[in-house]
């Protein structure tokens, strides 16, 4: 996998707020920042993973990307061109170069239409492809996420998680993206079945020279299949790095605390292993802590993360981190 | 029993043989069907529905009479072999009559409930996927028109515009589709999160067709239940006013119309109420029967 230094994406101070208890009802009134000043970069070719707990964001951050959802701030730059500000006409040249695969895939397939219909339909949206034409290149894309042709006029019910979730796959391709957007792929199938989609994604980044996001909670896989790593933490990135250097060398301690969770396959290792223990829960995106956002849980801290937050800076080599700690 | 390592060896199998599906293709509705067969009160229902239509369709030509014949000799008599049914005050056979009302009332029940269908959906269709304002706007009037009893705008119009078939069957289906909006509002609203929605519209896919062909199909097990249950409403309504004399008119007999005329002469010759009345019973018995199967075989968690 070669990495030219050649971005196919930046996102550059990406902002999606969600107003609480609009309307009528007289509720706690706030804003929930889900994603706060996030930015980064994804080279033409890589794979980027991105990581976090369950709520840090990580979903929204992809799904405003491909404007599922209007930021309320900044700019993704594709190739060079601002997503957020294309006219209905740019926009749909620019989805059909962005993919995405979703998590569940027995609710991303939709129940009432054949496999074929499911994998023909951005054939149909992009009018790429007709009648003869439309069959073999469905025919094409399920022999490529290897199911059968037959298969084509079955039912999602009818398949396992891990056909279905390569179907999903299927229909990404049919539109011959460059870039996909992986939101926990992996994370809803067995592990048995893991190992499969991950491997069948990399072959075809190989193959078709694809550019990942690659959303995920699994370190270990998430090491596996990317370049480089970025860690979120409630609505902002803590930490980038390569992938090798940030499993080596961790610096932000929510780094730390999440790579210490991951087990060792080798029961002598995993006994002597210590663990960072987290204490207590993310505290509510809606009203974050002033100053660092980590710092209600964070082990070192000191008085100067709860005055100002802390920046976004090199710490060597390329390896960002946000953390007053880190020289 | 020795065990060796060679027990142990893995069968081998080839690629595609792991992928196929040996299950035969069993649709959603293949399902829903099977499990309606098993239903017997929906069965008997289906069953009765089947034979009205039939009955409505051909039965007035096996009759030897026609709907205003008259026979003076045997006015207002009970069931006999010449008239099945009995004849009415003015001498006209009773069964034939029932029948010919059959023809209405089924296709009043069909036609505005088919009328309630179109508005229902689009309207509660575009207030799901819209959302927000529009939704609740839209939803409000929604409130706003069941605020009041539906039949007195189903009266307001026969009022204003002639009482006769085409315009009973108008104001039924331009007034009863509130429930069928709230329904597939209610459906489209939940659906529209589902991710292959989502998907859907990240490759770009208009409004219009998330909603024709993403959402409505899935919300069509509740859709079809309603336009069951809707059917025996719409001929009920119709045999309403028909009573009160603002449905269909004379000569033309609709089961509502044949109960009212029937009710002046009540105490001496019974039978003239009993049979319409047992008509639109069995009827409305039927459809209910039918639609609470329908609902029970298209839920999807019902699903094994």
């Amino acid at each position: 996998m070669s990495t030219s230094a050649q971005p196919l994406l930046e996102v550059r101070h990406l902002k999606k707020y969600f107003a609480m208890g609009q309307g009528i009802k007289f509720r706690k009134k706030g804003t929930l920042k889900a994603v706060d000043d996030v930015g980064f970069t994804i080279n033409k070719g890589e794979t980027l993973g991105l990581v976090g707990e369950s709520g840090c964001g990580k979903t929204t951050a992809g799904r405003t990307i491909v404007r599922l959802y209007e930021p309320t701030a900044g700019e993704a730059i594709f190739e060079g061109k601002n997503i957020y500000s294309q006219d209905e006409g740019g926009m749909q040249e620019i989805r059909r170069k962005i993919q995405m695969i979703f998590q569940d895939p027995y609710s991303s397939l939709n129940p009432r239409m054949t496999v074929g219909d499911i994998i023909g339909e951005p054939l149909d949206i992009h009018g790429l492809a007709k009648g003869k034409e439309r069959t073999e290149r469905i025919y094409e894309l399920l022999n490529i996420v290897r199911l059968n042709p037959e298969h084509a006029n079955r039912f999602p019910h009818e398949f396992s998680g891990g056909q279905r979730q390569r179907i999903g796959v299927a229909r990404a391709l049919a539109v011959q993206p460059s870039f996909i957007i992986a939101d926990e792929p992996i994370s809803a199938l067995d592990v048995s079945i893991q190992a499969q989609v991950v491997n069948m994604l990399e072959e075809l980044q190989e193959k078709m020279g694809l550019t990942y996001l690659f959303i995920a909670h699994d370190l270990s896989m998430v090491k596996h299949i990317s370049n480089r790593v970025a860690v979120m933490y409630l609505g902002k990135i803590v930490e980038v790095a390569r992938s090798s250097e940030l499993y080596k060398n961790p610096l932000h301690p929510y780094t730390k605390a999440l790579l210490s969770a991951i087990p060792i396959p080798d029961p002598d290792v995993e006994a002597e292993r210590k663990r960072i223990i987290l204490e207590g829960d993310v505290p509510s995106p809606i009203d974050p802590p002033a100053g660092c956002r980590f710092r209600s849980r964070c082990k070192v801290s000191v008085e100067r993360c709860k005055e100002a937050e802390p920046e976004f800076l090199d710490a060597g080599g390329g390896h960002m981190v946000a953390c007053h700690l880190v020289k | 029993m020795e065990l060796s390592p060679g027990l142990f060896q893995p069968v081998a199998r080839q690629g595609s043989e792991a992928e196929a599906i040996v299950r035969p293709s069993v649709t959603y509705g293949q399902d829903a069907w099977r499990r309606l067969k098993q239903n017997r009160a929906a069965m008997f229902g289906l069953v009765l529905i089947i034979v009205l239509l039939i009955l409505a369709a051909v039965g007035p030509y096996f009759v030897p009479y026609s709907y205003s014949d008259q026979d003076l000799d045997r006015t207002g008599e009970g069931p006999s072999w010449q008239h099945l049914l009995g004849t009415d005050l003015h001498g006209r056979d009773q069964l034939v009559r029932i029948l010919y009302g059959a023809r209405i009332s089924l296709t009043v029940g069909i036609f505005a409930s088919l009328i309630n269908l179109t508005i229902g959906v689009v309207y509660g269709g575009i207030s799901g996927l819209a959302g927000g304002k529009v939704d609740n706007i839209m939803m409000r009037i929604v409130d706003v028109l069941y605020s009041i009893p539906l039949l007195l705008y189903v009266i307001l119009f026969m009022v204003i515009f002639q009482p006769g078939l085409q315009n009973v069957l108008l104001a039924i289906g331009l007034v009863y589709w509130t429930d069928m909006a709230r329904i597939v509002r209610g459906q489209i609203l939940s659906l529209r999160e589902q991710d292959y929605v989502l998907a859907a519209r990240t490759l770009g896919a208009r409004q219009w067709r998330i909603l024709m062909r993403h959402l409505v199909p899935n919300a069509l097990g509740p859709i079809i239940v309603t336009l069951t249950l809707k059917i025996p409403e719409a001929i009920f309504t119709e045999a309403w006013l028909s009573f009160v004399g603002l449905g269909v008119s004379a000569p033309m007999a609709s089961w509502g119309s044949l109960a009212s005329d029937a009710l002046s002469s009540i105490r001496s010759y019974p039978h003239l109420l009993l049979f319409p009345a047992l008509a639109i019973s069995i009827t409305m018995l039927a459809f209910n029967f039918l639609g609470d199967g329908l609902r029970d075989a298209l839920d999807p968690r019902q699903r094994r």
